[in-house]
């Protein structure tokens, strides 16, 4: 049917309806107390996916906001359950200061247990992040389809936590110098165990690739240095000025490398056994260009927003200091409250319809999938449950735009 | 309205290949026809059954209750009147059904297992917790803390930019002396620091690292130095307690755990929802009582009647009229009688006890608002 051809990657999203969608949900959010957030946010990605439509096809996303707050309610309990149970276990362990009155005089060795339970308190937690980021990528995948088919990704989590504390303990002692080597290891561990029906992705190529993608950033620490070498051999106007432009080219040179390496590792991905491979071309340039046009557009908005209840709260204190209308008072903190939430939902609704969604449809239009014809002989795959759905994710606050 | 012929994509749910079709709509037998190139049928869907996805700019139709899940994406079927004609149950959604009771078991459980968070876990890790920080830091987080509590409190004023701490000479000498007598020779483990403020409210509290604020409307309303030093006592007890850190530590987790419920909310409130904790008495009704009695405690040592200590409780209650019963047992702070007459009870007949400052530097001392 497509003998030969490549599917374009498509975006069919628009400002209009994402917007109004966001604003919809979040004011809905507002009013539920924030339970509606998990319908929210599945509604948007039912939009999202529904515009992502490689040669034409949409992708189609099949979570449900309930399943999502069942799940953010079952991590609950479990994180509940694990930070109390590990509380009692240090007390038990003697790891408390509990018993300890400051005027009593602790020995050397009780504040470092005490100080050593604290800090396992807060280790404790770090695992479990990983593991929510691994299993909110599975739930994702999982209610993913394109033409008919299910994505899917095996379970893994453990083992993807961790590798990810080793590398992110490289990373730090390495002073990030290592840190292609941890974003191409995880991404690989990954992709080697996602699935698009019975087929299975492969991710090729070695992490030294990914220093390509790093160059801006070298470069951008480069000049700093240098500018900062000048300042301090005399001519310090230069010297800043120098410093200035080194810190514009590291934060384009960290857009650039978390772009850059996603594409240059997207164009190293196969599809079962290599019969269907990928292509990658997004620009630096114009993800800068979306983000600083979406990020002043954003700003506008929001203020807009506030304008017309900061009218309204000024004239309202202005009444409230002059003695006239004691309720005025009242009044006016009441409307300072609605304008802070009003512009905050406005701001999310401009984020994702001027910034987010014109990124991520710069990047899906220069995707694009290699001899489609081998998708006919791929089958569909058993639905994967996870009555946690991605409880953990949503409960840690981990996990991206969308 | 019958739909004429029409092109659309078909996938089948099994395989990723996709077909080109044509659907039309048989109107007498009620199902929407999928038919191949050839014009043989692939399947009929009955138009009762059939469903569109929602929230997404692409149409795609599918057949409610389908074991293969096959999906149908229509070109020429965007037109609403069209697809509206086809059933009016296109955008009906599944029932959540039994998922409701599911729904309610977690909540009950969520519920159960935050309580436990709040009311044991975060109580006892913030004690634990205040006892550990280094004094440095609790010294910087006393700093945001009353910060916070300044703007909230005088937000409203134009003397926005301006410290609303008063000191004067005099004032600030009569204050340091006060501080120097009811503490005695105790050994505070903070650069302690008392300061007035300017706010027409009759209160004080103690704030993280060793502050102590009284309001201006403390100093007028009380009627001799002995009552100040009474309150200042009171607050010093809070202080060699850490109980503004542990309170601290217990309104910002439980904060924290709440903005985990309720989703994101900035740091700023969550600090600002501590800091109104703070200010808001929520101290317990132990740690308050615990407070009177170390203030008992130092009065005796200082030679400072409690008898004022007692006067000042009661006119505080002729302000607000106390609570009995049910509320009493509600409100965090014990109720103004007992403390009262707690006070008295501490009088030691045929001791002597000594003013907390001459008139002169009580004068100065109610005047340093200016």
């Amino acid at each position: 049917m497509e003998q030969g051809d490549t599917l374009e990657g498509r975006y069919g999203g628009q400002r209009g309806p994402i917007f109004l969608l966001v604003l919809q949900t979040g004011i809905l959010t507002v009013l539920t107390l924030g339970i509606y957030r998990f319908w929210a946010k599945s509604r948007v990605r039912r939009y999202v996916w529904n515009a992502v439509q490689p040669g034409g096809d949409p992708m189609e996303y099949s979570g449900t906001g309930v399943e999502k707050f069942i799940g953010f309610l079952i991590a609950l309990v479990v994180l509940a359950v694990y930070l109390g149970l590990l509380q009692v276990l240090l007390t038990f362990a003697g790891l408390s200061l509990l018993d300890l009155v400051p005027d009593e005089g602790a020995s050397e060795a009780q504040i470092f247990a005490s100080i050593g339970a604290t800090y396992a308190t807060l280790i404790a937690i770090i695992p479990l992040i990983f593991i929510a980021q691994y299993r909110g990528r599975r739930y994702m995948l999982s209610r993913t389809r394109w033409r008919g088919l299910r994505f899917g990704m095996d379970q893994a989590s453990l083992g993807y936590m961790w590798r990810a504390i080793v590398y992110s303990v490289i990373t730090v002692v390495s002073f990030g110098v290592l840190a292609p080597l941890g974003t191409f290891q995880l991404e690989k561990f990954k992709t080697d165990r996602t699935w698009y029906g019975d087929a299975q992705f492969e991710q090729g190529g070695r992490w030294t690739m990914l220093y390509r993608a790093a160059s801006v950033l070298f470069f951008g620490l480069g000049v700093s240095i240098v500018g900062g070498v000048v300042s301090a051999s005399g001519s310090e106007g230069l010297g800043i000025t120098v410093m200035v432009v080194g810190a514009v080219l590291i934060v384009i040179g960290f857009v650039h490398y978390r772009l850059q390496s996603f594409a240059i590792m997207a164009r190293h991905k196969t599809l079962d056994d290599g019969a269907i491979e990928f292509e990658a071309l997004p620009q630096t340039g114009r993800v800068v260009g979306h983000y600083i046009k979406g990020s002043l557009l954003t700003m506008l908005v929001t203020i807009a927003a506030a304008i017309p209840a900061g009218v309204i709260f000024f004239m309202a204190s202005q009444i409230g200091a002059a003695g006239g209308f004691g309720g005025a008072q009242i009044f006016s903190t009441i409307i300072a409250v609605l304008s802070y939430v009003v512009a905050l939902v406005m701001g999310g609704a401009s984020t994702m319809a001027f910034i987010t969604q014109p990124i991520f449809g710069h990047i899906v239009e220069t995707c694009a999938v290699r001899y489609p014809e081998h998708f006919d002989t791929i089958q569909q795959r058993a639905a994967d449950d996870m009555p946690d759905a991605e409880g953990f994710a949503d409960a840690l606050d981990v996990g991206g735009a969308f | 309205m019958a739909l004429q012929s029409s092109l659309a994509s078909f996938v089948d749910g099994k395989t990723a290949g996709k077909r080109d079709v044509y659907i039309e709509v048989a109107a007498t037998a009620e199902v929407l026809r999928i038919c191949d190139a050839q014009g043989d049928v692939l399947v009929e869907w009955p138009l009762k059954r059939l469903r569109r996805m929602q929230d997404g700019s692409r149409t795609v139709l599918y057949l409610d209750g389908d074991p293969d899940e096959a999906r149908l994406y229509p070109f020429n079927l965007h037109d609403e009147t069209v697809l509206a004609a086809l059933t009016p149950d296109l955008d009906k959604r599944r029932p959540i059904g039994p998922l409701v009771r599911k729904v309610i078991g977690w909540s009950v459980a969520a519920a159960a297992a935050l309580a436990v968070m709040l009311f044991v876990i975060i109580p006892s890790l913030s004690d634990q917790l205040a006892t550990v920080i280094p004094t440095e830091r609790e010294e910087r987080i006393g700093k945001v803390v009353s910060s916070q509590i300044e703007r909230a409190m005088v937000w409203q004023d134009d003397s926005a930019g301006e410290s609303w701490q008063c000191s004067s000479a005099a004032g600030d000498a009569a204050l340091a002396q006060m501080v120097t007598r009811v503490l005695g020779p105790l050994d505070v483990p903070y650069t302690l620091n008392v300061q007035v403020v300017d706010h027409p409210l009759i209160n004080a509290f103690a704030l993280p690292g060793g502050q102590v604020i009284l309001f201006r409307g403390l100093l007028e309303a009380a009627q001799s130095a002995d009552e100040v030093a009474g309150v200042l006592a009171h607050e010093l007890g809070h202080v060699i307690n850490r109980d503004p850190m542990r309170l601290t530590l217990r309104a910002a987790g439980s904060a924290g755990l709440l903005s985990l419920m309720l989703g994101d909310a900035t740091g700023g409130l969550i600090i600002a929802g501590a800091a109104d904790q703070v200010m808001n008495a929520s101290h317990t009704r132990k740690a308050e009582a615990q407070a009177d009695e170390f203030a008992l405690k130092l009065l005796d040592e200082a030679e400072i009647s409690p008898l004022a200590f007692a006067r000042f409780f009661e006119t505080l209650k002729e302000d607000s009229p106390d609570m009995t019963g049910a509320l009493e047992w509600l409100s965090s702070h014990p109720s103004l009688s007992l403390r009262a007459q707690n006070a008295r009870d501490n009088v030691q007949q045929g001791k002597t006890y000594r003013p907390v400052l001459n008139a002169q530097a009580w004068r100065d001392l109610q005047a340093i608002c200016g």
